[in-house]
């Protein structure tokens, strides 16, 4: 019985030196935390920063003006403009393997043929190379 | 000193014993009781409570931000957003030398006026703003200053990454980010909430480089026509998205007050009602199509002009014979237009009127729609000025959503800046048959073909459209030297993708067009430079047909001229 003062008084010792483990380490970890949650809202504030800058040096007035300066471009004309139907399509073209879709094979091991030589293949075509247009079908990209 | 005796306690020794016993264990297991409650109380509060007791220490500026939403164009592009900026303050009770500190501040921070400055330090409250929204530059310039009392704050400030180009669309804000113009102020609650609520922007059906299309378009053709405004819309003919929007002159939302003149701060497009003159005859073409009326052989007297009340109404191209229906329109005939309506009658073309959504004012998202101005009495006289265009004023909004149902198929959408409005408010609606809308449309493609609005064809893209010019009404008339000229058009006509309405206000003519005000010479151009730019933008192909089936029919009905 006189021993019960003595038990608790240990165990007390014990459970505080351990809680107060336990808070420090919650402490450390609360810490970070709020570093981390700083940091994510610190990034996101330069996200925006960044974004607007982007905005800022991508408006259509500043691309045309920088356009206009260094690049030789100008608007398409309707002319340059042709869907696939009415490009006249040379016959080892369309047989070429080159203007062929690529063939999306999974490796299966033993069984499977080495790919075409695809470009070793083709008729050097010169000077008939086909204009580089962008082709559209009718209302496409809506 | 009395000592307590064993005759004292009436109780006997054994009982007593027992009962202390009990007592003792009873009061050790209050009292356990209690400080197991107080433990598991301290654990709680050393683990739980002290986690929020820190999120609420630590809430900075970072946090505040957003405050509204951004706003984006159907690309994603940006179009207005919130920055964290420093703003600085000071307590001028801790401010030393108020003149000294004034003037070191005022050199390192732009717009800043000393003597104001000082007088704000050396006032007696304990608050003082010396510069809102400074920039990183002015803030450290300060900070290396050393001024005690100075303090920074952080706020936020919306930018307007596209300036100018989203003034009367996107509108601006207060200096506290308050809407007050635009959709920053009709969706101002809306941008608050979204940013609350991490919704993500507020898409617009907007596309920035059509904008910019027409914004330069319009700004060249004010230039070179010495115009007071000029006004564009470019609207998805099938939905009635409006994809571009702008009004001239304008200014920049960054630094709304910057303005010279409130004409700036007009919208021109949706806002400004005007008389729009002939392009109105697209709609009694509608209307007597539509309801039989008149058929496309049928001539009308245009011969001399009508004489109605104390009104005169006479053709500016006057061809002075019988006239049929594709003729009227191409020539813009007014005595036509008058005679058709006259046949209609004034109740069924009120009532056509109604049906396209003209005489009301519009329900669209800017506060700054404007309300038509109808006449208040539909009588002959009216009926008839208002079938081609006069006596009547509305927006160039109202003119580009009305000939989108006339030339899509024949339905009616509400007109809207959002890329994906609310379900519920969709208004849609037939309001011609399809056979009328094609008609509409190889009678439009026929005015760009070989009529008012020849200088509108844009090669490879198929233009229709109607010309209309209007003398604006001054006191107690017209005045024939300030117009409104405008010309609304469609394309690829036989399959209308989008329809375009151009306006300028009060353009001179000039050499290039030989003194002539006109809207075919003044603002068809417009269009013909502004669809090549924005059709491969659209994904609109050039049309391999080089004119609307129905208009080779209508180009056989004309009488040919006879040049003399």
């Amino acid at each position: 019985m006189k021993h019960i003062s003595l038990i608790t008084f240990l165990i007390l010792l014990v459970v505080s030196y351990g809680f107060y483990q336990l808070q420090y380490e919650v402490e450390l970890r609360q810490d970070r935390v709020a570093k981390l949650e700083n940091q994510i809202a610190q990034d996101k504030a330069d996200i925006k920063v960044l974004e607007a800058e982007w905005a800022l040096l991508s408006r259509p007035k500043r691309l045309q003006q920088l356009s206009d300066r260094f690049l030789e471009l100008a608007p398409i004309d309707p002319s340059q403009i042709r869907s696939v139907d009415e490009l006249a399509m040379r016959e080892e073209h369309l047989e070429g393997a080159a203007f062929a879709p690529r063939q999306e094979k999974a490796p299966t091991g033993e069984d499977e043929t080495p790919p075409a030589l695809a470009v070793a293949e083709v008729p050097s075509v010169g000077a008939e190379r086909l204009p580089l247009v962008p082709v559209f079908n009718r209302g496409a990209g809506q | 000193m009395r000592t307590i005796t064993a005759q004292d306690t009436p109780i006997a020794p054994g009982r007593t014993l027992r009962s202390v016993r009990s007592r003792i264990i009873f009061t050790v297991m209050l009292f356990g009781l209690a400080f197991a409650g107080l433990s598991v109380r301290v654990v709680d509060l050393g683990l739980s409570a002290e986690a929020s007791a820190w999120s609420a220490a630590r809430s900075g500026a970072a946090d505040m931000l957003p405050a509204r939403a951004d706003i984006v164009d159907r690309n994603g592009t940006l179009l207005a957003t919130d920055l964290k900026t420093i703003s600085i303050s000071a307590n001028p009770q801790k401010v030393q030398h108020s003149g000294e500190a004034a003037q070191q501040l005022a050199q390192v921070l732009g717009g800043v006026d000393p003597a104001v400055l000082e007088r704000r330090l050396s006032s007696t409250s304990s608050f003082a703003w010396i510069k809102r929204k400074v920039t990183p530059e002015e803030q450290h310039a300060v900070n290396q200053l050393g001024i005690p009392g100075i303090t920074f704050r952080d706020e936020i400030q919306r930018l307007y990454p596209q300036g100018s180009l989203t003034a009367h669309v996107v509108g601006y804000n207060s200096i506290d980010n308050e809407g007050l113009s635009g959709l920053e102020r009709a969706f101002d609650e809306e941008l608050r909430d979204r940013a609350a609520d991490n919704e993500g922007p507020l898409r617009l059906a907007l596309d920035m480089r059509v904008q910019h299309a027409m914004h330069e378009e319009l700004g060249a053709a004010m230039r070179q026509f010495n115009a007071a405004g000029a006004a564009g819309i470019v609207m998805d003919a099938r939905t009635s998205q409006v994809v571009a929007l702008v009004s001239l002159p304008d200014f920049d939302p960054n630094d709304p007050g910057s303005a010279a003149a409130d004409r700036q701060y007009m919208n021109r497009a949706s806002q400004g009602v005007y008389e729009m003159g002939s392009t109105f005859k697209t709609y009694t073409m509608a209307l007597a199509l539509e309801h039989g009326v008149a058929s496309m052989d049928d001539a009308y007297d245009a011969t001399h002009p009508i004489q109605i009340s104390r009104f005169t109404i006479r053709d500016d191209h006057p061809k002075a014979r019988w006239l049929n229906l594709p003729e009227i329109f191409m020539y813009s005939s007014n005595i036509g237009t008058a005679r058709i309506v006259a046949d209609a009658g004034n109740g069924l073309q009120k009532d056509f009127m109604q049906t396209l959504g003209l005489l009301n004012r519009p329900d669209f998202e800017l506060p700054e729609t404007g309300t038509p101005m109808v006449p208040e009495n539909w009588r002959n006289v009216q009926s008839m000025t208002v079938s081609y265009g006069y006596g009547i004023a509305v927006s160039g909004l109202q003119v580009a959503n009305s000939i989108a149902a006339l030339v899509n198929g024949g339905t009616l959408h509400r007109p809207t800046l959002l890329l994906n409005p609310d379900a519920r408010d969709d208004i849609s609606r037939q309001v011609i048959s399809a056979e009328t809308s094609e008609q509409v449309q190889a009678l439009m493609r026929l005015v760009v073909e070989k009529g008012t609005g020849r200088n509108a064809d844009a090669p490879g893209y198929l233009v229709g459209g109607k010309t209309g010019t209007a003398e604006k009404s001054t006191y107690g008339g017209y005045n024939r030297d300030a117009l409104v000229t405008s010309f609304v058009a469609a394309f690829p006509i036989d399959d209308p993708q989008y329809v375009v309405f151009v306006m300028l206000d009060e353009p001179k003519g000039n050499e290039s067009t030989y003194g002539f005000a006109g809207a075919g010479w003044t603002a068809a151009p417009i269009v013909r430079g502004l669809v090549p730019r924005i059709a491969p933008l659209l994904g609109v192909a050039p049309s391999k047909d080089d004119s609307h089936p129905m208009t080779r029919e209508l180009v056989r009905m004309i009488t040919p001229e006879v040049r003399s």
